[in-house]
């Protein structure tokens, strides 16, 4: 369908539905309205009615009342004078008085006058005794003097009545009786309620056996509303479209049902509210149609008119096939037609474009194909050939329209394989399986077999379907025969390869069972912070049972040692320097902490490939250290104590009982024992130093002293040793004293040290002398202390500052002068600790020694 | 002059009956206690002129001994001098600033060297206590 039709189909449908819309609303609420009118015009003609039947009823009372007033009544009761009933009574009467009864009653019930005249026959009837009923003596009629007015039940017909006591003309009393007027309600009395009403009036019974009645259906329909509620006295009914009933229910004196009216009208208002709906429906009519003709030509003019005009240039570039105007006819202005054609246009240029780039694209892969080496076969998916390029049909021997359109299996693959290759195809067509390159021999057109390793792939369209599989072939015939002699040299690098790899796994084994097996914690991590290998050790010393990923989870693990793991893996990354950390508390234990890069195994450009980190367990070593130290403690104090009891008790003998050593042997024997007991404290004292300077434990101060100084103090000490040996003893002042810088380190530890070699010295030489000099080499300040000694020989001068040892070659040649040979050995730790060193500077048997002392200066 | 006190501190009765015998040939009086509370109480009851005191004792130690001593104020002016088999350097610096007088590492010194360094120290502190 044409969007012309459907804009008017759109238009016409919409306003045909607002129309008729608005057509129902108002038709419901305009005849809502008029129904209102009719219905208030009716309950006033209701209402007039009913005013009319009062009315008449007031004219019989008031006709009645000059009757009752009266003289000659009042007497006519009492005596019932024939006079008064021929010049009163008569049918003349009745006739002006316009009623059908009239009644004389006295107030014990007694009848004296009762007439019953039909006024259409003009002649007198019996009293029907229904009638007389109402006036019986026990009549609540008569009850009292009440006026007493409304309408009765007679078997004539419904009958208005009024009764009034009988009065003198001066309306004086006493009532000796009633007087009653009635009259029958017929047609004529209708007729001529319906003349002041101006609508035709009906009128039936509710209990319509007394009387034979129309019994119209709307009636009883009447009757029942006004039975169902006795409140209501009117209603309203619509008898059909044009005409419309009104009812009214009259009662009797008693207070019962009597007569339904009715009024019958035509009803104009809502005939009238028809009418004008119409004349609405056509307005309306006539301005849909007016407004669809005009929303619709603005349409064609501003839209419809100019996408067709498009649609038409499109289909013709659509269904044109050669050379022909790319382009639609634009639009002028700006609207969104404007700018559709103008974007069309452009579209249709870079279309155009890409067009001739896809023709020389086709035209480069046709080129392609021809240059290139390789078989290039497409086939479709029943195994025909679609196309083959010029290397194929070389390699195959036929011109390429023989090959075209062939069943490739059948025709060129050899007999004995062509089933398995086929099914291969269509399994790997079906994407059963994927296979990009296999080998298969073809046979040429000469009968001959080459061998191809062949690329496939399949080609698929939009839908990813595949309609086709591209193949590319490599003739390798020769090349397998080459790689026959290269599988071989495979083999055996095969092999090889296998026993390096034994090899290596051996080695990895046996590396891994010493980490396991080493005491130590090992942990090595990669440098992005990953860890690579741990050993069980490390869990044990730890006491961690979680698995440690990171160098995170370690720094968690070990965070109460202090050290702060992270930071220090980092540093080692950047700086490659190892770092460690000694005696850490970790909870009962002591640790110690060693961090080192790892590099690989090559001499230059080494990479840093991981960090170590080893984590050792030292709690065993410093319970065995602190043992020792309570153990030095103690031999200390108890091995000095009676030393020192048994060389001061000597000494104070030897002092104060001197008159009492006459015996010459025994003060010598005396003497002996204090010189042992002297030498035994001196040597007690040097174990206790070494193991101390060994232990670390000897606390060494940082002070600035002038060491000439010093000296000058030791020779001083000295001299007197010197003195007795008859050797000099020298300081030579080679460094003046405002020039030298202050040396650096502990003074009293110094003094031992000078006191150990100058007394060395002097102990080992027996004529010249020692001699002391100090020089200042690059911040170091240097003590020398050269004898004319014994010397020391070339052999011995390795062992001279070891432990236990004295500078003679046999343990048989031991120098009586001294004991331990603990001497050198303490002075080189001693000095090693404040930073500086001991040497034999130069010693020539026979001639004499150089040691020298080193120390840093304040300078440094 | 007046007769000069010593009181020597000292668990190891051959230790202190070496002293005893020191002080005594130079004639001075020697009383002895034989750990830390026997020597402070004697102290407070004698107010000897020098107290010798001993490191390493049962019962309260030197450093104990010598801190009561002169937190209390009438035995505070007494000089104190240690005497140890110690050879640390560091228990002689703890000692002297706990307001020890000197310390003695008694197997460096023969007697006679350990009464002239006890008389230095009697004869610095009686100028002043005893001016006579």
């Amino acid at each position: 369908m044409s969007i012309r039709k459907k804009t008017l189909l759109i238009i016409a449908i919409t306003f045909l539905v607002i129309t008729s819309a608005l057509y129902f609303l108002s038709s419901v609420f305009l005849l809502d309205g008029f129904r209102r009118i009719e219905q208030d015009l009716e309950l006033k003609n209701l209402s007039h009615l009913s005013e009319t039947l009062l009315d008449s009823l007031s004219n019989l009372e008031d006709k009645s009342a000059d009757w009752a007033v009266w003289d000659d009544s009042y007497n006519f009761i009492l005596d019932g004078n024939q006079e008064f009933i021929e010049s009163n009574l008569n049918n003349l009467a009745l006739d002006l008085l316009d009623i059908n009864l009239i009644l004389f009653i006295r107030t014990d019930g007694k009848q004296v006058y009762s007439k019953y005249y039909s006024l259409k026959e003009k002649k007198d009837y019996k009293i029907p005794q229904d009638i007389l009923d109402h006036f019986s003596n026990k009549s609540l009629l008569l009850e009292n003097d009440e006026l007493k007015k409304g309408f009765i039940n007679t078997s004539l017909g419904p009958m208005m009545i009024v009764k009034r006591s009988l009065l003198t003309s001066q309306a004086e009393g006493p009532s000796n009786g009633f007087l009653v007027f009635g009259k029958i309600i017929d047609d004529n009395s209708l007729l001529s309620y319906s003349r002041l009403i101006k609508a035709p009036l009906e009128m039936v019974l509710v209990s319509p056996e007394l009387v034979g009645s129309s019994t119209a259906v709307d009636f009883d329909e009447a009757k029942d509303v006004f039975l169902r509620n006795r409140e209501t006295k009117t209603h309203i009914k619509l008898l059909d479209t044009k005409t419309i009933a009104d009812y009214l229910l009259v009662d009797d004196l008693y207070g019962n049902p009597l007569v339904i009216l009715k009024i019958t009208n035509s009803r104009e208002i809502y005939k009238q509210g028809i009418t004008s709906i119409h004349y609405i429906g056509l307005v309306m009519g006539i301005m849909l149609v007016l407004g669809t003709v005009l929303i619709l030509s603005l349409l064609e003019n501003l839209v419809v008119k100019h996408v067709s005009r498009l649609s038409r240039d499109i289909t013709n570039i659509a269904e044109c096939t050669d050379d022909c105007l790319l382009k639609v006819r634009e639009k002028k202005g700006e609207d969104e037609i404007s700018k559709l054609t103008k974007s069309i246009n452009k579209m249709l240029v870079s279309l155009d474009q890409s067009t001739k780039t896809l023709k020389d694209e086709k035209y480069k892969i046709q080129k392609y194909l021809e240059v290139i080496g390789s078989s290039i076969v497409i086939l479709d998916l029943s195994g025909k050939v679609l196309l083959i390029n010029k290397a194929g049909c070389r390699l195959l021997g036929y011109e390429e329209k023989e090959i075209v359109g062939k069943e490739w299996f059948t025709s060129f693959i050899p007999e004995n394989i062509k089933d398995n290759l086929r099914y291969m195809f269509e399994r790997i067509s079906n994407r059963e399986i994927n296979i990009e390159y296999f080998e298969s021999p073809i046979v040429t057109k000469d009968g001959r077999e080459r061998i191809l390793m062949w690329h496939n792939s399949l080609l698929e369209d939009s839908q990813s379907k595949a309609h086709s599989i591209v193949m590319s072939g490599e003739d390798i015939t020769e090349r397998i025969a080459a790689d026959e002699k290269i599988i071989q040299e495979k083999q055996s690098v095969e092999r090889k390869v296998e026993e390096r790899t034994k090899e290596l796994n051996d080695e990895h084994a046996k590396l891994k069972a010493a980490i396991n097996s080493t005491p130590e914690g090992f942990l090595l991590l990669d440098t992005k912070e990953n860890v690579v290998i741990t050993n069980q050790e490390f869990y044990g010393i730890i006491d961690g049972s979680i698995s440690i990923q990171t160098i995170g989870d370690v720094a968690k693990l070990i965070e109460n040692t202090g050290v702060d793991i992270v930071a220090n893996y980092k540093t080692c990354l950047k700086t490659r320097e190892p770092v460690e950390f000694k005696d850490l508390s970790f909870g009962k234990k002591y640790l110690s902490i060693f961090i080192r890069p790892v590099l690989e195994d090559l001499e230059e450009d080494r990479e840093l490939i991981g960090i170590l980190i080893l984590i050792n367990d030292i709690t065993e070593v410093k319970v065995m250290e602190r043992s020792r130290d309570e153990f030095f403690s103690i031999a200390s104090h108890e091995l000095r104590t009676p030393l020192t009891a048994i060389r001061g008790n000597i000494s104070l003998i030897l002092e104060h009982f001197k008159d009492l050593l006459k015996d010459k042997l025994l003060k010598e024997m005396l003497e002996d024992t204090y010189a042992a007991s002297v030498r035994l404290i001196g040597i007690v004292n040097d174990f206790l130093t070494t193991s101390r300077l060994e232990m670390g434990k000897m606390e060494f101060k940082r002070e600035r002293f002038d060491i000439f100084e010093l000296s000058t103090e030791v020779v001083k000490t000295l001299s007197q040793t010197a003195l007795d040996k008859g050797i000099y003893l020298r300081v030579e002042d080679t460094l003046s004293q405002n020039k030298a810088p202050l040396a650096l380190g502990d003074k009293e530890k110094c003094r031992e040290v000078l006191i150990n070699l100058i007394g060395n010295s002097i102990k080992f030489t027996q004529k010249g002398g020692v001699s002391i000099r100090f020089v200042v080499q690059n911040e170091l300040m240097k003590v020398l202390v050269t004898d004319t000694g014994d010397g020391i020989s070339e052999s011995s001068r390795s062992l001279l500052f070891r432990k236990f040892q004295q500078a003679n070659e046999s343990l048989y040649t031991r120098d009586p002068q001294r004991s331990t040979g603990l001497g050198l050995y303490i002075t080189r730790l001693m000095a090693e600790a404040m930073g500086g060193k001991v040497v034999l500077e130069e010693s020539t048997v026979g001639v004499g020694s150089t040691f020298s002392f080193t120390l840093p200066t304040e300078n440094v | 002059m007046a007769k000069i006190l010593i009181i020597v501190i000292e668990d190891d009765p051959l230790m202190s009956r070496m002293y005893q015998k020191i002080f005594m040939f130079d004639g001075y009086d020697v009383l002895l206690a034989s750990n830390g509370q026997e020597g402070l109480d004697l102290a407070r009851k004698e107010h000897p002129t020098v107290i010798l005191l001993d490191i390493m004792m049962p019962k309260m130690n030197g450093f104990e001994t010598l801190d009561k001593l002169k937190a209390d104020p009438d035995t505070k002016k007494i000089p104190v001098i240690m005497l140890t088999n110690l050879a640390g350097q560091h228990d002689a610096e703890v000692a002297l600033l706990k307001g020890a007088v000197k310390y003695i590492i008694k197997s460096e010194f023969d007697p006679k060297q350990v009464a002239d360094m006890v008389k230095e120290v009697i004869a610095g502190y009686t100028r002043d206590v005893l001016p006579s």
